[in-house]
């Protein structure tokens, strides 16, 4: 059985960096891991989506629209523009950041309510809010990469992972037991 | 074309099995093979947003110097019929600001910008270029420039690095832009754009000097991203800005001429910030004309914009 799981997110925010964690955890964990990173402008703030797949024998790193058992969105908008990867329950997990597009403001509840209910399980992680917590927005990803792999069950192979991000990464786990 | 030319049997995009442009993505790989095959195959549409989410193309980063040599260079050419001459680089996302008409290749911004400042007398060319791309393919034409005296501004941007390819290093200390330009014979200024006064300043003389000859202004500042690095490794953390509300005007002179990515427009027309974007760079709050944009840490603005500027 493979896994398929999209990582989507804006330029800057980790998004590589959370899916090549993300398929490190999962050879860790003893699974063959494709990674395809479908980026584009990933530091000039332009939507970036990474391609992870994990499994005993996993042959093409690409998740087709409609294929993918989880979406992990570090941005709710990239998390709309996912959309088209999902199938029916599959889950999607959204860190509960909007990050507006200049001159095209949309209100931050009305992309949240409108996630919820369309035969998906949806997951609101506060990311965002536990990293400025924690010192810096700069370790959202590492929170959504602990309630990420939480899900995915592969919290328990990260030793490699640095000091700091390991604290934002165990918020991130906890969390994921917490709403489980 | 040369399989079939060999009498080999083909289909593909000639006959309208994949498609002949865009992506060849897993979908249209599936439906052109099934095509091809005879097999009846039909894959069920995507899953629609709930919300159309807005575009979300390529800007500056918050806080990059381009940002305020652009937002200089439009207010010190307004008025002005103005031929941007576009290079290769960061600073081609100038277009978000209609600040690059013609981007053709690397160097080009100089050899075309050169040819139109001949050819048509009664417009400015602007000829905007990075410091790597100036060194990599712009000296030729500067040789070009220096000897024809063409009437145009040439702008480079020097932040040190070659950014858009993830900060390589870029000979800009060891042999500045200016002093390379004086060389050649032409007159060159210095600027910083996170001074914004001071360079709108730089640009105003440098644009009423272009009518008869060529001037070059260099506009220094590191990348953003290179300076939040040493920032990082230092554990400095930079200041932040904020649009206070009741200050603010709806004005929109901060969304949309320095269009900073980590401004956004509010619904009633006023400006916010947002706290997890913002680095801190300061142009935004010098170029608000209400003094709505302010900052929590004011003590650490200088120390900030001095650690960059060595990045």
């Amino acid at each position: 059985m493979v896994t398929s799981v999209v990582v989507v997110g804006v330029g800057g925010q980790g998004v590589v960096t959370l899916a090549r964690w993300l398929g490190r955890a999962a050879a860790a964990a003893g699974h063959d891991v494709r990674i395809a990173e479908v980026h584009g402008l990933s530091q000039r703030g332009g939507s970036v989506d990474v391609h992870v797949r994990f499994g005993e024998r996993v042959r093409s790193p690409t998740v087709p629209e409609g294929g993918a058992d989880y979406v992990i969105a570090l941005e709710a908008l990239e998390a709309l523009r996912a959309f088209r990867y999902l199938r029916e329950g599959s889950s999607l997990v959204v860190n509960k950041r909007v990050i507006q597009v200049p001159g095209k403001y949309v209100e931050p509840d009305l992309v949240f309510k409108s996630l919820v209910g369309k035969g998906f399980v949806v997951r609101i992680v506060p990311a965002y809010d536990i990293a400025v917590k924690l010192g810096d927005p700069l370790y959202e990803n590492a929170v959504m990469f602990g309630y990420a792999a939480a899900l995915l069950g592969l919290a328990g192979a990260v030793d490699w992972l640095d000091e700091r991000n390991l604290k934002a990464f165990r918020e991130g786990v906890s969390l994921a037991q917490r709403s489980s | 074309m040369q399989l079939r030319s060999m009498g080999v049997r083909t289909k593909g995009k000639i006959d309208g099995y994949f498609p002949k442009a865009g992506e060849l993505t897993l979908r249209a790989v599936e439906a052109g093979i099934a095509r091809v095959l005879g097999i009846s195959f039909s894959l069920p549409d995507p899953p629609k947003p709930p919300l159309e989410p807005p575009a979300r193309p390529p800007y500056f980063c918050p806080g990059c110097p381009h940002m305020g040599t652009f937002y200089a260079l439009k207010i010190a050419a307004a008025g002005q019929k103005v031929v941007w001459s576009g290079d290769i680089g960061c600073y081609t996302l100038g277009v978000n600001t209609g600040q690059q008409d013609l981007v053709t290749h690397m160097g080009s911004s100089l050899g075309l910008g050169m040819g139109i400042a001949e050819a048509d007398k009664g417009k400015l060319v602007v000829a905007t270029i990075g410091d790597s791309t100036f060194y990599h393919s712009a000296l030729p034409q500067l040789v070009d420039l220096s000897a024809s005296r063409a009437p145009l501004l040439l702008v480079v941007m020097d932040n040190n690095y070659t950014a858009m390819t993830g900060g390589q290093p870029s000979p800009s200390r060891d042999v500045p832009a200016e002093r390379v330009a004086e060389a050649f014979g032409i007159r060159a200024y210095v600027t910083d754009p996170a001074d914004v006064e001071k360079s709108v300043e730089v640009f105003k003389r440098a644009v009423a000097e272009a009518k008869s000859g060529p001037v070059v202004v260099v506009s220094k500042r590191p990348c953003t991203l290179e300076a939040l690095r040493v920032a990082r490794r230092s554990g400095f953390k930079p200041p932040r800005y904020y649009v206070d509300p009741s200050a603010c005007r709806a004005c929109g002179i901060c969304y949309n001429l320095l269009k900073c990515y980590a401004i956004s427009r509010l619904p009633d027309g006023k400006a916010w910030i947002d706290p997890g974007l913002c680095n801190g760079c300061s142009m935004c709050a010098q170029v608000c004309p209400y003094d709505a944009i302010k900052t929590n840490e004011p003590g650490k603005v200088k120390e900030w914009l001095e650690l960059w500027s060595r990045a």
